[in-house]
């Protein structure tokens, strides 16, 4: 050993041994199992984890670190936020020109801003593909149904924190999806001025409360910016937070799979577990197996991100001009599956029923699915009936929002995703007629009582096990998710564009 | 998966942050306007032979104009605009011309005006490509040479005998001799046989059809080709039976196509000028103008049929020779000067208070894009009964046998 590197020693070793460091490092980082289980117990982040995990929570193709690179993304959110506030004024005058700033002025402005639009858009991307994972491992079933519906509220956060967030610039690009999203609310039933048995005026109903006006203005703008900045986040701190306590009280749901020739004789991981239950026990130091893997997964995505904003830029267009609309207008993204809808159904069904549908569908998957099989893996064979009907509904879902984000034009007419559009197309909506009220009510009763009718009689033991209750639960959102398809080939193969039409009470299926 | 995928992607990862990081760091410490603006400073050093000038600290420069919602930071590259010495050095560095004017810079302080004010473009950007256009989403851009004129008459209201404003003045001389108010309106003044002509440069870009435009897509592109040849441009929906542009192609010279898209880009609606108001000071109101008498009542009919637009289809003097398909007779708006053959006076007032729709020559083909619309209340009957006397003023003197009542009206 030199001389310099026994005087560095020297100089560690006083460090170390100092009452600073030692209040703030409770152990040394010699690797020992002590240490291992130190490094998580005693640091308030990394202590959302357990010291020990099981080896099967280690799969990348378990996760896929869906959950943890989301709240990620809300973390770096936050940050690159933060700083985004510090140039940004949230008046009519001042919001665009901001903007303009950002992209050309400001140090590092236009990275910012980048970074921040594409997490989001990520971010929501991720906690969509988040919740199906769940739902295909089977992650819901007891003991952690209530945390799916945590989960669920917190999709529903996601997004309401991406679509505030996206007036915000104030262009004809946001104020225009901005108007798409509100005009909606106005079509609640009983709560919106323009939907069925309506019981308000334009000036207090659900879209004034949202914009504070009747149209999107600087009162909106404002209501916005508090709900994006403050409001919704610290919304989503509490939940997550719940979240995150309850994954950790239920433990990671992971359980290791038998081996490869017992697997090909058909034998369920439940049921391996239960004649090796050593195999359950098998743990592993979470740090620093599972740590250093959600690092490595936090570095890549931040990777992707950082490229993605160097080199492609945050749209920003016009500045918002109340008088002109674009044709078409469209919503931001996750919400243009629900505007596509706008086109076979009225806004309160397409705007307000569905979506409370979708919401409520989905926090009852934990109460509905009775099927305790396939917690802890993929399983799609012994749960055919509810894979079958989720994916069914992922499908709709991103189909919708693909046809709505790529193939509509003006008008809102069909075009396919590489033909130009053409602004003087006239409208393909012609020669539609409604069925005459009593056809189309012995229709929609037709509809509903065979659709609960036929599989009762069909598959009697799908409706013992569930129950009367149930049941009618069940097959109400499933015969909702199939009328979707149904109006659609009503609408474009028989020109039939209600059903039942009442114009006196704004109430048209 | 192993452990070396894991490490792997660590180290891609890593590698790629820290490349990106350069990349910023790159691009934040060289951007493009910082090249222009050490050039200035170099050639300025040389220009005044103090080399101190070259050593000028380089930073984005800009006018700050918030009545006017605008930033303009073209002088961050045009540094050298107010510097006389610069006169006579290239672009971007070169000195503002007076353009031959008098007292014309002093008139127009630039860092009171800022320039997107005459010279559109986006003033906030601070690349070339962004700042002059034309890029998506910013729809004003950099106005080609010939156009700049038009944005006079953003302050100047009256712009006869504007020094500078000269070809806007000759523009306006060619809109009232083609009488395009005949079928346009202007701020609500003309006939709606065609679209108003205040708002046209109000409008977006999505909201002309460029399919049949050649070059870039800007709204000064689009009027340009329009000018050029109205029905290539808008050729309609034949098979859906949306006819083509009604618009006559006057055959118009390039010069004259840049003079009048100049004279479309002066005319602005109110809503326009509500998005980026103009501050009071800056406006130079236009003086009252004087009632003009005439010698005669045919005189002053000759006026109201200019004023009118009455040649837009009639022809000039009413020698007619406009093109309207399908029409009967002759596919040809009918000139005038020989209505004194087949109709009273009271019956030219008439027809010209509540219009006439022409008949098809085939009755099966296209309706006549053109047809005379009803003047009753946009023409007081004071001057309808003069522009009765003027028209029927025209019959021809050499003619002297009239042939029997055949004439259409």
């Amino acid at each position: 050993m030199s001389k310099f590197q026994a005087k560095l020693s020297d100089i560690a070793r006083v460090i170390r041994t100092s009452k600073i460091w030692k209040s703030i490092f409770r152990h040394s980082y010699q690797d020992t199992p002590r240490n291992r289980a130190l490094m998580v117990l005693s640091n308030v982040f990394l202590h959302l984890h357990p010291v020990k995990v099981r080896p099967a929570s280690l799969r990348y193709r378990y996760t896929w670190g869906l959950g943890g690179l989301s709240f990620y993304l809300f973390l770096s959110l936050t940050l690159t936020g933060v700083l985004l506030m510090f140039y940004y004024r949230p008046t009519i005058e001042h919001a665009y020109w901001d903007m303009k700033d950002l992209r050309f002025v400001v140090p590092f402005g236009p990275f910012l801003r980048n970074m921040h639009r594409w997490s989001a858009h990520v971010m929501v991307l991720l906690v969509m593909f988040h919740m199906a994972s769940v739902f295909y491992r089977s992650a819901y079933k007891p003991p952690r149904e209530y945390n799916w519906v945590v989960g669920v509220i917190l999709l529903l956060i996601t997004f309401l924190l991406s679509f505030t967030g996206y007036l915000l610039p104030w262009d004809q690009l946001a104020i225009w999806a901005v108007t798409v999203g509100t005009n909606m609310a106005a079509n609640s039933p009983i709560l919106g001025s323009e939907g069925p048995f309506s019981i308000v005026t334009p000036d207090m109903d659900a879209r004034f409360i949202l914009l504070g006006s009747k149209i999107v203005g600087q009162s909106g703008l404002l209501r916005f910016y508090v709900l994006h900045c403050v409001f919704l986040p610290l919304i989503f701190i509490i939940l997550v937070s719940v979240h995150l306590w309850r994954v950790r009280k239920d433990e990671f749901s992971a359980i290791p799979l038998p081996p490869e020739e017992e697997r090909r004789k058909g034998v369920l991981p439940e049921e391996w577990v239960k004649k090796h239950p050593e195999a359950l026990q098998e743990k592993v130091f979470t740090w620093p197996n599972l740590v250093s893997r959600e690092f490595v997964a936090l570095l890549a995505i931040t990777a992707i991100l950082v490229i993605w904003s160097v080199f492609g830029h945050a749209p920003l267009e016009e500045l918002a001009n109340p008088n002109k609309t674009p044709n078409p207008s469209k919503a931001p993204w996750y919400f243009v599956g629900l505007q596509e809808l706008l086109v076979y159904f009225d806004p309160w069904m397409a705007g307000v029923v569905l979506p409370t549908l979708i919401l409520v569908g989905l926090i009852a998957i934990p109460y509905l699915d009775i099927n305790p099989t396939g917690v802890g893996y993929y399983n799609f064979k012994n749960r055919k009936f509810a894979t079958g009907i989720f994916t069914y509904g992922l499908v709709l879902w991103f189909g919708l929002i693909f046809i709505g984000y790529y193939m509509r034009g003006p008008g809102w007419e069909l075009y396919l995703p590489w033909e130009k559009w053409d602004h003087f197309r006239p409208t393909s909506q012609i020669g539609l007629h409604n069925m005459p009220n009593w056809l189309g009510l012995v229709f929609l009763l037709g509809y509903g009582a065979l659709g609960m009718l036929i599989p009762k009689i069909f598959f009697k033991d799908f409706y013992k096990s569930l129950g009367p209750i149930k049941y009618l639960v069940v097959m109400f959102l499933v015969l909702v998710m199939f009328f979707v398809p149904v109006k659609i080939v009503l609408r474009n193969v028989l020109k039939i564009k209600y059903i039942v039409s009442f114009p006196d009470f704004n109430l048209n299926i | 998966m192993k452990r070396s995928v894991w490490n792997r992607l660590f180290i891609a990862s890593s590698f790629a942050l820290g490349l990106m990081g350069a990349v910023l760091i790159w691009q934040e410490i060289s951007p493009e306007w910082m090249r222009y603006q050490a050039e200035y400073y170099r050639r300025l050093a040389t220009v005044t032979q103090d080399p101190a000038k070259a050593r000028t600290p380089l930073k984005v420069l800009q006018i700050y104009l918030p009545e006017m919602h605008r930033t303009d930071r073209c002088i961050t590259c045009h540094t050298g605009i107010d510097n006389s010495k610069m006169k006579d050095q290239p672009q971007p560095f070169r000195t503002h011309p007076d353009l031959g004017i008098p007292g014309f810079l002093a008139a127009h302080p630039f860092n009171e005006m800022g320039c997107t004010i005459c010279h559109h473009g986006q003033g906030p950007a601070v690349t070339k490509r962004h700042a002059h256009g034309p890029v998506p989403h910013w729809e004003e851009p950099l106005l080609a040479k010939g156009l700049t004129v038009g944005t006079c008459t953003t302050c100047h209201q009256n712009i006869s005998g504007l020094k500078g404003a000269e070809r806007l003045v000759q523009a306006k001389a060619l809109f009232e001799e083609k009488g395009c108010i005949g079928c346009h309106t202007l701020h609500g003044k003309g006939m709606l046989v065609g679209p108003e002509l205040a708002e046209t440069w109000g409008k977006s870009v999505d909201q002309f059809d460029f399919r049949y435009v050649q070059g870039e897509q800007t709204v000064a592109n689009w009027v340009k080709d329009h000018f050029k040849n109205p029905q290539r441009v808008s050729p309609g929906y034949p098979a859906l039976g949306i006819p083509e542009s009604s618009m006559p192609n006057y055959e118009f010279s390039d010069e004259q196509i840049q003079l009048l898209t100049a004279l479309v880009l002066s005319f602005s609606s109110e809503e326009e000028e509500q998005e980026r108001p103009i501050p009071a000071r800056f406006r130079v109101a236009a003086g009252p103008t004087p009632e003009p008498t005439y010698a005669s009542s045919i005189d002053k009919g000759r006026a109201v049929f200019k004023k009118y637009g009455c040649a837009a289809c009639h022809g000039i003097e009413g020698r007619g020779g406009i093109r309207n398909k399908n029409m009967e007779p002759g596919e040809e708006v009918p000139p005038l000067i020989y209505v004194a053959e087949g109709f009273t006076k009271e019956e030219i007032k008439t027809v010209i208070r509540t219009g006439r729709y022409p008949a098809r020559a085939d009755a099966s083909g296209p309706t006549p894009p053109l047809w005379m619309p009803a003047w009753k209340d946009k023409i007081s009957e004071e001057d309808i009964d003069a522009l009765a006397d003027y028209l029927l003023s025209l019959y021809p003197e050499s003619r002297t046998a009239r042939p029997v009542k055949t004439a259409q009206g």
